[in-house]
């Protein structure tokens, strides 16, 4: 997988993926087009020594979900407006009260709710990427579900 | 509920809140490929960079540290040499270092050369000083202090042997090391070795001395190591010759002892020949001998005991043939340090007459 050919591939496959999820835990669209971008940009970088594509989803996952993490915007950004949403992204967000029901989680509840439910990754998978504990990952996803649920009405019961 | 299944219906509230995102591939790629192809270069060039300067390290810390001590100052083939104007030897050293002849001092005039990596780090002893102690005082010797010195007594018959633990030495060889030297006479400040040197031809031996400062870096010590390996006689070369016995001395004096050896308080005679030089001559003049008949010996606290004997009574006819008497004292007072008095205990003991320098062999100091 040394050459850019691949890389372009992969990066044009994967793009969408990884800006919604930032989308959902940043909460701010351009924000998480520049967070994917940086991530793709390190595992740009770091092509020659990846093995797979697998291994190349999991890397740039990771790097997005941690450069969201560090990034102090997304840790002090205040609750988007219900009535006035900024942009776009956060009205379609705002229309199933999504964006809102979001803010009122921390950024690590949203990032293992995002990777868990949305992303689909295992309880195990989410806690060696963030670097947590099991017990922790499923502690938080329990919180960050039961708030969710309060807020966009979700009965319980309905796992995959 | 922790429930550890994935929870599909908030997967499909969050998956319809971003499905409308369509991010613009073609307006990114070519920005993340040269940030990425940048910072992949200057990864690469910093790990080069790194191995580059370990390397370097390494191998200038070999180079220090090097047994054979060629280090810091290069190689010593490329040191300065000096040439000792009185004995001839010669020593190469490192060109920051200091270079200090000295010639006549003390009475039994030594001369030589001193090498060391502080200025001043080894003080050239006072001749005027009654006792003129040789080798000089080294109380006062900086702790990252490195000397190098070597010298040989001009006065003819003496037994040339400025240390009253160096005389039952094995000659050296060329090229000196450490290894054939005698560690002792140091102190809790420094180490002190010393090696006897012989050259066929030559009356008198030559003696070599160094001393590490315990607070002396490594690189110094190396290099130290190294000038040592460097001194060379321009006369002929060094052969073996024999290794003194008892009291009897290897140059041309002949000393014994009756008894040569027991406790404190023995009265020992000595009878000897060869001390037909003006100094011993000279020395015999005097009213009293200005050193007397003294036992010595080194302590590991870094003093060199010095027992003063009692009762003494001897002379030195114009033939050479010493008849000298003395008894054992009990007591040593620290050559060093002042104030430092002990008991004089069994083992060899070095007997100097005179001078602190003009050792004539040793006696035995018994228990009973």
């Amino acid at each position: 997988m040394a050459d850019a050919a691949g890389f372009e591939a992969f990066y044009r496959k994967n793009l969408p993926r990884i800006v919604r999820a930032c989308a959902l835990v940043a909460l701010d669209r351009s924000r998480a087009e520049d967070l994917a971008a940086e991530a793709f940009t390190r595992l740009w970088a770091n092509w020659g020594r990846i093995g797979s594509e697998d291994h190349a989803g999991g890397f740039v996952f990771k790097t997005a979900m941690r450069l969201c993490l560090r990034d102090r915007s997304i840790r002090r950004r205040p609750l988007p407006a219900a009535t006035e949403p900024a942009d776009g992204f956060e009205r379609a967000l705002d229309r199933a009260n999504v964006a809102q029901a979001l803010a009122g989680l921390s950024v690590r509840q949203r990032q293992v709710v995002v990777m868990r439910d949305w992303a689909g990754f295992e309880t195990s998978e989410v806690a060696e990427m963030l670097g947590m504990r099991e017990s922790t990952v499923r502690v938080q996803l329990a919180r960050a579900r039961e708030r969710l649920r309060a807020k966009l009405r979700v009965d319980e019961g309905s796992q995959a | 509920m922790m429930s550890d299944e994935r929870d599909a219906a908030i997967g499909d509230l969050l998956e319809g809140a971003v499905r409308t995102i369509e991010p613009d591939a073609d307006r990114s790629i070519s920005i993340i490929r040269r940030r990425g192809s940048t910072r992949r270069a200057a990864r690469w060039l910093a790990i080069a960079t790194s191995l580059s300067l370990f390397v370097a390290a390494v191998g200038w810390a070999a180079l220090r540290l090097r047994p054979d001590g060629s280090g810091r100052s290069g190689d010593a083939g490329q040191w300065p040499t000096y040439r000792d104007p009185a004995l001839r030897w010669t020593v190469q050293h490192p060109s920051a270092w200091y270079v200090t002849p000295f010639e006549n001092v003390c009475g039994p005039k030594f001369t030589g050369t001193i090498v060391s990596n502080l200025r001043d780090a080894y003080r050239t002893p006072n001749p005027d000083h009654r006792f003129c102690p040789w080798p000089s005082q080294t109380a006062g010797l900086s702790g990252g202090a490195v000397v190098v010195e070597f010298d040989q007594a001009l006065l003819e018959g003496s037994i040339g042997q400025s240390s009253t633990t160096g005389g039952n030495l094995a000659p050296a060889r060329f090229p000196l090391t450490l290894d054939q030297a005698y560690e002792g006479g140091g102190g809790p400040e420094f180490i002190r070795y010393e090696l006897t040197v012989r050259l066929v031809g030559v009356d008198r031996p030559f003696t070599v001395r160094v001393w590490f400062g315990t607070a002396a870096s490594k690189a110094d010590v190396a290099v130290a190591r190294r000038v040592l390996a460097s001194i060379r006689p321009s006369g002929p070369a060094v052969t073996p010759s024999p290794i003194p016995t008892v009291i009897a001395t290897p140059l041309e004096l002949a000393v014994t002892a009756t008894p040569d050896h027991g406790p404190v308080g023995t009265r020992v005679h000595l009878e000897g020949e060869g001390f037909t030089d003006s100094y011993w001559q000279s020395a015999n003049q005097a009213s009293d001998w200005a050193y007397g008949i003294s036992l010595i010996r080194a302590y590991e606290n870094g003093c060199e005991g010095i027992a003063s004997s009692e009762n003494i009574s001897g002379r030195i006819d114009p033939d050479g043939h010493l008849v000298a008497d003395f008894t054992v004292a009990g007591t040593y007072t620290c050559f060093q340090r002042s104030g430092l008095p002990g008991p004089v205990t069994p083992g060899t003991w070095s007997v100097v007459i005179n001078c602190h320098a003009c050792g004539v062999g040793t006696f035995e100091v018994t228990k009973d």
